[in-house]
């Protein structure tokens, strides 16, 4: 006899089916969208090959912009972790301030990219720095990302420093460690996880914005998703689907190593555990 | 010769409230001495003066005869071993005890022997590689223990070490504990309410209630010869009679030695008292029982007198019904007078 279903967990699984679907559909197309072999996006796809991968990968503007991409996110992501470990320590450690300066550190999550963009466009386009101009640079794009990804990566830190044992911190004092090397051996080991987690918010979020780099790059400086949309308006072939199945895997793969990491640190606290 | 450790009018207060009260100690090299008291007492807070995790609001606190009141926890040649063992969970066993000795700049190539030998005496050599997540409640504190232990510290600070372990464990510990202070001669604080812990291991005891120091001495002194009523009812089980100029008009206390005029309290422990026939002792109570309770092997009665409740432990069931008359008796020697307050 097979084991009956409850009604309710019936519906749980239609609900997470229709959810999947909802959001893996447009990701298959355009996946397989990807391998065609036509010359324009349209179904039924005649023919499959590689050769738009070729392209892409033959193409200097468009390894440029991935490049790009990368290049910021991994700036974003270092001025992000590097604001919000004292920022988020700080909060954690202060019971008064915190609920005033949470709401002031989540502003920016709030502020439109468009306005966040034309701002900064606005502010810094005639700035100079050390003889180079500071618009359409990548650091300027990176430090308009870190307005959102900063937020994201304090709120993601803050519980892991405010969950962290005080007497562990107390401990490394009592043994000698003075409170930057305590700080250093002992609290930021110990928010690892959180450390991770928020480099990683940081890292995607500034690969997957596009407004604001689409203000402030120029032919030089633009990322994927800006290009992406460039060449959306101009000739709808295939290697749109490569450029943004690649983005999304390059996201996919940033969340997957994370995980792995996690997971690895997991067993190896397992592999410890008593032997009866 | 410089004491170990002085303390000199050390007061602690938290806005109005006062955790330590002008708190004098001295220890010598080599003593094993105990903070006792109820919770609250102020002796966690003088065992985080002396370590240096809070800052005394006034007063001296002097190690080896250099003033350290002023100093930060990490400047400290103290070390503790804390209540919940704060292991650190990143690092393993040999790691963690390798921690301290860094950061007081042993030369790295003294650590290893040091960290071996150490988990030798504690008796947990198999253990070095493993993460306090793969250990037990009482390993944990074993391996706190040799961390403590292994920089060698002036001062060895216990902050109630065995409150989170069960009895089995804990007496294991505590005996432990008695054979390597023995066996190494540390000089310890050791802060506990566990009064069996504190008369185990001290050299010497130091009661404490409402951040003042009640009493200090050997743990027979203060048992046998108690400074105050807080510290005669603090430590093991006593009776209470409060006695005043009337008590016994009626017959019904009959006492060798009356004290003076005003209110006392009598003190007696439960162990000294006997059940007797009327005239038989040379102090006696006429008592009415309340409760006979059987306690495994032996039976405690309580008893009402017109002054207090009295309780004994006797070795057979008594036919005796709640209600019923009795009388209770002790000798002069036994009996420990404190005015009433």
């Amino acid at each position: 006899m097979t084991e009956r279903v409850s009604p309710g967990l019936w519906a749980d699984r239609i609900f997470i089916g229709l959810f999947a679907a909802y959001v893996l559909i447009p990701l298959g197309i355009t996946a397989l969208m990807a391998f065609s072999d036509d010359n324009i996006i349209r179904f039924p796809i005649r023919g499959w090959s590689l050769r738009w991968f070729e392209e892409f990968f033959g193409n200097r503007r468009w390894l440029t912009a991935a490049l790009n991409s990368l290049k910021i996110a991994a700036l974003t992501a270092c001025l992000s972790i590097l604001l919000a470990v004292p920022a988020a320590y700080g909060l954690s450690r202060s019971r008064k301030a915190r609920s005033r300066l949470q709401v002031l550190l989540l502003l920016p999550l709030f502020v439109p990219a468009v306005v966040l963009g034309v701002s900064v466009a606005i502010g810094f386009g005639n700035v100079t720095l050390f003889g180079h101009a500071l618009y359409g640079s990548s650091l300027l794009v990176a430090c308009a990302h870190t307005l959102w990804a900063l937020p994201l990566a304090i709120t993601v830190l803050e519980p892991s420093f405010a969950t962290l044992d005080r007497s562990l911190v107390e401990a490394s004092g009592d043994l000698g460690a003075s409170p930057l090397r305590s700080f250093f051996t002992v609290s930021l080991p110990l928010v690892s996880t959180g450390l991770v987690s928020a480099t990683l918010f940081a890292f995607i979020t500034s690969l997957n914005e596009f407004i604001m780099a689409l203000f402030l790059t120029t032919r030089d400086s633009q990322t994927l998703p800006v290009l992406l949309w460039l060449s959306l308006r101009s000739s709808a072939t295939p290697q749109l689907a490569v450029a943004a199945i690649l983005l999304a895997a390059s996201v996919f793969t940033a969340i997957g190593l994370a995980y792995g990491w996690y997971l690895l640190r997991r067993r190896r606290k397992r592999l410890s555990a008593p032997m009866i | 010769m410089t004491p170990r450790l002085q303390l000199t009018a050390l007061r602690k207060t938290y806005g109005s409230f006062t955790a330590v009260e002008g708190t004098d100690l001295t220890l010598g090299e080599g003593e094993f001495l105990t903070l006792l008291g109820p919770s609250g007492c102020g002796k966690t807070t003088t065992l985080r003066l002396i370590g240096g995790m809070e800052k005394p609001s006034s007063g001296r606190i002097e190690i080896n005869g250099k003033r350290v009141d002023h100093l930060p926890s990490y400047k400290r040649d103290t070390a503790t071993v804390f209540q919940s063992g704060a292991l650190f969970p990143h690092l393993t066993v040999t790691e963690n005890m390798a921690y301290g000795l860094k950061m007081r700049g042993v030369p790295s190539s003294e650590i290893p022997g040091r960290i071996a030998r150490m988990l030798d005496v504690v008796q947990m050599g198999r253990f070095a590689a493993r993460y306090p997540s793969g250990m037990s409640g009482g390993q944990r504190q074993r391996v706190a223990l040799a961390r403590a232990m292994v920089v060698e510290p002036s001062i060895l600070l216990f902050d109630e070490p065995m409150s989170a372990l069960d009895l089995k464990l804990k007496l294991e510990l505590r005996s432990e504990i008695r054979r390597l202070h023995r066996e190494l001669g540390f000089t310890a604080v050791f802060v506990t309410h566990d009064q069996s812990e504190a008369m185990t291991l001290s050299d010497r005891v130091v009661i404490m209630n409402q951040g003042r120091i009640e009493q200090s001495g050997a743990p027979v002194e203060t048992f046998e010869r108690p400074a105050s009523a807080f510290v005669y009812s603090f430590l093991g089980e006593s009776c209470q009679l409060a006695i005043d100029a009337d008590a016994g008009r009626d017959g019904s206390l009959r006492l060798a030695n009356a004290p003076g005029a005003g209110r006392h309290l009598l003190f007696l422990r439960p162990a000294s008292l006997r059940r007797v026939s009327p005239g038989e002792a040379p102090n006696e109570a006429d008592a009415r029982v309340a409760e006979v309770e059987y306690l495994g092997g032996s039976y405690r009665l309580h008893a009402d007198a017109p002054s207090g409740r009295l309780s004994l432990d006797l070795s057979e069931a008594p036919a005796l019904a709640p209600g019923d008359g009795v009388t209770i008796g002790w000798d002069s020697a036994d009996a420990t007078w404190f005015p009433a307050p």
